[in-house]
């Protein structure tokens, strides 16, 4: 069962557990019929229209055939039908749909034509075509069964072999010179079977309801015990013998219901985009500090101590900021550096409370212009709502990582900056807005006549531009960009770097620029703090962190960069692997790939180390001048 | 003069846009993408060529022609000497045998249901080469060719379970293990972190200098390019606009748009804020390749020819040349506006 390999994360909620078990219970019970020690079901032995009593628990029918014999033996019916005509219909499906979507063009034309045509015949008219020309049977039912559902699988098959053909490793295979037949066998297929085979499950309930149906209308096989049969010839007696249409009825809702939920389940077990299981987490609940303080005009815009906060995942916690500290004046400019993984994004969104359901605040405080928002872990409430939202975009905004795809494709870029613009300050009339629209167009270099552009019709470029435009809506003191230009072109990104920095000049705008750009950095912030592990190993003016690097990992950065000035001299490389912060830390987190790793390291970890008074370096040796190579 | 390896001539690819059933009845034409417009390129065994560009200047195409995963529609292209560019059936097999490819998301270069050591192992299979015993006694040693060590803690995982760095060491492991004559490495580092990046660009040089194989790098970084290359041809709009050895060409560009991209890779100094030029707009689209100078519409120091005339290769240097009509002036003064 390879395929059905669940994930760990799989739900096992109890509508899911119970339909497990009501299938399992009806193959158990198929499988064993011959010897439940029932009645035979044809043999008309006994009294007829027995209400159900200690010997015949569902009662016995118009001829005294034992009810529940005929449940158990048209369970077998039911699942045969169900089984073979959803593997027929499947395996058709999968063949002819990953046909058409793999080798596309006219072929996929024709195919999915015919898929349609085939859709739209009714189940009931086939059977009854089969029925007339070769007789009536089991085998012609499933037959007619699977001629008309096999095209719900082929679409979903087509549509999966679609996206994953163009996968790289598809592509990667074809250009180590695979063959059609064998990337499609190997590659596509087994990667394409996860919703197949979740809608096998409610293509056999279908099956079992059509089954039931062509049989009720007389239709079905007519040798064969069969709930349809049974619900049919029962329901004439309904007024007089309503068991003998109730209980085979029961039993069809059960089964049909129980295949449904599986394959609901099934489906978002496989769905990878609702498989990352997170916990909606709790945290420390918030503080109220009373009305909020006058602003302390002589506080520095950021002000961050200690601050904490940790992803909570089933199986643990990942402490993704995990004591941070750092204070940011007026107008000043810090840029946060660190390898993918290392939490410069999850700082960004701590700072401004805008963190994924699963984040919370263990400890540390955050507060802006002099102002708390954040008090040992807990969010501090100003009245009737959180002390964040009333700086928020107005006083601090935040660029997202691949934020140009946040615009809403619906809206053109003017009504979306017109929206904005209201929520803060609904009270300002049209003009007003407009003009402040019309300002922010010029100040980031884009016409006013793209401004009726909607996002799908600027380039990715431009995007970016309207989402830094968006941000400095309220002309706030402190932008926080995440990678604003990581997707973007290097010339572009060129550009949009030089026009924050410039902005930043002008405006006296204070910055976060969170990037794995060192070059970048360097060109735009006065200081550096580097990341690794959730914490800040080293801060200090740019200078001196390109200049004079003090802790391993910074210098390790530094040796590692390519660069087309100076000398071309051979890049030094970091061996190992990222440390991802879960449990309990003992010693250095960089210790296992530190050159100048030593024993005290791995027992103990460093505590930031003041090399000068605005340079610290979390490293034991960061001031031992003769252990760091020159 | 060593036999080139693999030389293009003249090499084309033009994309139909599909113009909907309304407009071809009505007598529209198909829009068509000139990708790759007419390109020359010729490299040596074991040499690494780079080709430098920003996204939609034909790169990634180009490697797509050269590894045959898409067929020029003009030109020729020739492999060992052999024209390569309409091989089919037996002969493609083997001719991909001998040219590679390196993807540039190592995230999804492979396949998530296969294990670490069945990818690398692959292409052996494909080309029914050895025992399954054999294949993996062969997987293994590539596996410890490209410094994932110990083998058997990788030898038996899926790709969800590396990280970026070691996923793109299994690529290159997986491409190397046919002992090919060239690989087509399409950004291969540009995923990568700063930290690992470096050691994945060493190890690819590592492993030339131990095989011999040549490199068809494709990066938008310069200084990827500086690191890993011995020539450099810059495309822009499908052509390419300069050519020459890599050290030469960075140290004094002799096209415009060289210089800019030059001038866009930031410097790692602090406060080393470079004079930025402003380009209008943004990157040209390649469905309207501008006349003249397909730079000028730019170009910061374009005049009146530049508008009309197609600049010519102009030669600045030993294995040098660009295309701009004033290629001698920008190489000794830079970009004047
Ligand atoms: N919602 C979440 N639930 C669980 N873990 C998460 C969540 N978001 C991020 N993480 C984990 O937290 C750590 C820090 O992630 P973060 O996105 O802050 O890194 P980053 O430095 O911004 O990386 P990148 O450079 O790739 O953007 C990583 O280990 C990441 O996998
Ligand atoms: S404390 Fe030790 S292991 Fe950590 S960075 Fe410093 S020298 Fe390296
Ligand atoms: S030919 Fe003219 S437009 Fe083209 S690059 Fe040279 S100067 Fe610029
Ligand atoms: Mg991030």
């Amino acid at each position: 069962m390879a395929l059905l390999r669940l994930p760990d994360g799989a739900p096992r909620t109890p509508a899911i557990v119970i339909s497990l078990l009501v299938v399992a219970l009806a193959v158990v019970v198929a499988v064993a019929a011959p010897w439940l020690g029932l009645p035979d079901p044809d043999a008309m032995e006994a009294i007829p229209y027995q209400p159900p009593n200690a010997r015949h628990w569902f009662g016995t029918d118009n001829f005294g055939r034992d009810v529940l014999s005929r449940i158990v033996w048209g369970t077998r019916l039911a699942l045969i039908v169900a089984v073979v005509s959803s593997l027929a219909s499947s395996i058709l499906g999968i063949v002819l749909g990953s046909i058409s979507g793999y080798f596309g063009g006219w072929v996929d034309g024709v195919m999915s034509r015919t898929f349609d045509v085939f859709l739209l015949i009714p189940t009931f008219f086939l059977v009854l075509l089969i029925v007339a020309l070769f007789g009536q049977g089991l085998q012609y039912t499933m037959i007619a069964i699977a001629l008309t559902t096999w095209p719900r699988s082929a679409r979903i098959m087509r549509s999966q072999v679609l996206s994953l053909k163009s996968r790289v490793y598809v592509q990667s295979s074809r250009a180590a010179g695979a063959s059609h037949p064998w990337v499609l066998t190997r590659h596509v297929v087994p990667n394409g079977l996860a919703p197949i085979v979740t809608d096998g499950t409610i293509l056999m309930g279908f099956a079992i309801l059509t089954e039931a149906g062509l049989s009720f209308l007389g239709l079905g096989d007519q040798n064969a015990v069969s709930w349809g049969r049974m619900i049919f010839e029962g329901q004439r007696q309904l007024r007089i013998a309503p068991w003998l249409s109730i209980f085979p009825g029961l039993a069809l809702l059960l089964l049909v219901a129980a295949l449904n939920l599986l394959g609901d389940g099934l489906n978002q077990a496989m769905n990878p985009q609702l498989r990352r299981q997170s916990i909606r987490a709790r945290g420390k609940p918030p503080v109220d500090l009373g009305p909020p303080k006058a602003e302390d005009a002589g506080a520095p815009i950021l002000d961050v101590r200690g601050l904490k906060m940790e992803y909570r995942l089933p199986k643990g916690a990942i402490r993704a900021v995990d004591g941070v500290d750092f204070t940011l004046p007026r107008g000043g400019s810090l840029g946060v550096v660190g390898e993918s993984g290392c939490g410069k994004s999850s700082l960004g969104a701590a700072l401004l409370q805008v963190m994924a359901p699963n984040a919370v605040y263990t400890a540390g405080d955050v507060s802006v212009a002099g102002r708390p928002i954040l008090k040992d872990g807990q969010v501090v409430r100003a009245g009737s709502r959180d002390a964040v939202m009333d700086i928020r975009w107005t006083r601090v905004s935040i660029i997202f990582q691949s934020a140009m795809n946040a615009l809403n494709p619906v809206l053109t870029v003017r009504q979306q900056l017109m929206e904005a613009y209201r929520l803060h300050r609904p009270a300002e009339d049209e003009a007003a807005a407009v003009a402040r629209i019309e300002a922010l167009f010029d100040l980031i270099g884009i016409p006013h006549r793209r401004m009726t552009a909607y996002p799908h019709e600027l380039s990715g470029g431009m995007r970016q531009r309207v989402m830094i435009a968006l941000s400095l809506l309220h002309e706030p003191d402190l932008v926080i960009a995440d990678e604003p230009t990581t997707a973007l072109d290097v010339l572009i990104q060129d550009q949009i770097l030089g026009e924050i920095d410039a902005l930043r000049r002008r405006l006296g705008l204070g910055l976060i620029l969170i990037s794995h750009d060192m070059g970048a950095v360097a060109e735009t912030c006065d200081r550096v703090a580097v990341m690794y592990a959730g914490e800040i190993v080293e801060i200090a003016p740019t200078s001196v962190i390109f200049g004079d690097p003090r802790h391993p990992y910074t210098r390790a950065l530094m040796g590692a960069l390519p660069t087309v000035t100076g000398p071309k001299r051979p890049l030094e490389t970091l061996a190992g692997e990222p440390f991802t912060p879960t449990g309990d830390i003992v010693g250095c987190r960089f210790a296992p790939r530190c050159a100048m790793a030593t024993d005290r390291c791995r027992a103990e970890a460093p505590a930031p180390v003041a090399v000068a008074a605005d340079h610290l370096a979390r490293c034991h040796y960061a001031r031992d001048d003769a252990r760091i190579p020159a | 003069m060593t036999a080139p390896l693999l030389e293009a001539a003249d090499l084309r690819k033009t994309f139909d846009l599909r113009a909907g059933w309304f407009s071809t009845l009505l007598g529209g034409k198909a829009d068509q993408v000139r990708a790759v417009d007419g390109i020359d390129l010729r490299l040596i065994p074991g040499e690494v060529l780079a080709v430098v560009g920003e996204s939609g200047s034909g790169k990634t195409t180009t490697g797509r022609l050269i590894t045959l995963q898409d067929r020029p529609t003009g030109g020729t292209l020739r492999f060992e000497g052999r024209d390569v560019a309409g091989l089919s059936g037996a002969a493609l097999k083997a001719y991909r045998r001998r040219v590679q490819m390196i993807f540039q998301n190592p995230f999804e270069a492979l396949d998530p249901r296969h294990r670490v050591i069945d990818a690398v192992a692959e292409p052996l299979a494909i080309h029914g080469i050895g025992t399954a015993a054999e294949r993996r006694a062969r997987a293994e040693a590539a596996l410890a060719d490209v410094d994932l060590r110990p083998i058997a803690r990788f030898a038996d995982r899926h790709p969800a379970d590396l990280s970026g760095g070691q996923l793109q060491r299994v690529a290159i492991a997986r491409a190397l293990i046919l002992e090919p004559a060239l690989i087509v490495a399409d950004e291969p580092v540009s995923m990568l972190d700063v930290s690992v990046r470096s050691g994945v660009m060493t190890l690819m040089t590592e492993l030339r200098r131990r095989t011999g194989v040549a490199y068809l790098t494709i990066t938008h970084d310069l200084a990827v390019a500086r690191y890993m290359s011995d020539r450099t041809a810059v495309m822009y709009l499908g052509a390419i606009v300069e050519e020459g050895p890599t050290e030469d060409l960075i140290a004094g560009a002799a096209h415009p748009y060289t210089r800019l991209l030059l001038q866009a890779v930031p410097e790692h100094r602090s406060g080393a804020r470079r004079a930025r030029i402003r380009l209008p707009g943004d990157a040209q689209s390649v469905k309207a390749i501008p006349d003249g100078c397909r730079f000028h519409p730019r170009c910061p120091m374009a005049r009146d020819v530049c508008r009309t005339t197609e600049p010519p290769k102009v030669a600045v240097g030993p294995g040098r040349w660009a295309a701009c009509h004033f290629a001698g002036e920008v190489l000794a003064t830079g970009v004047a506006a």
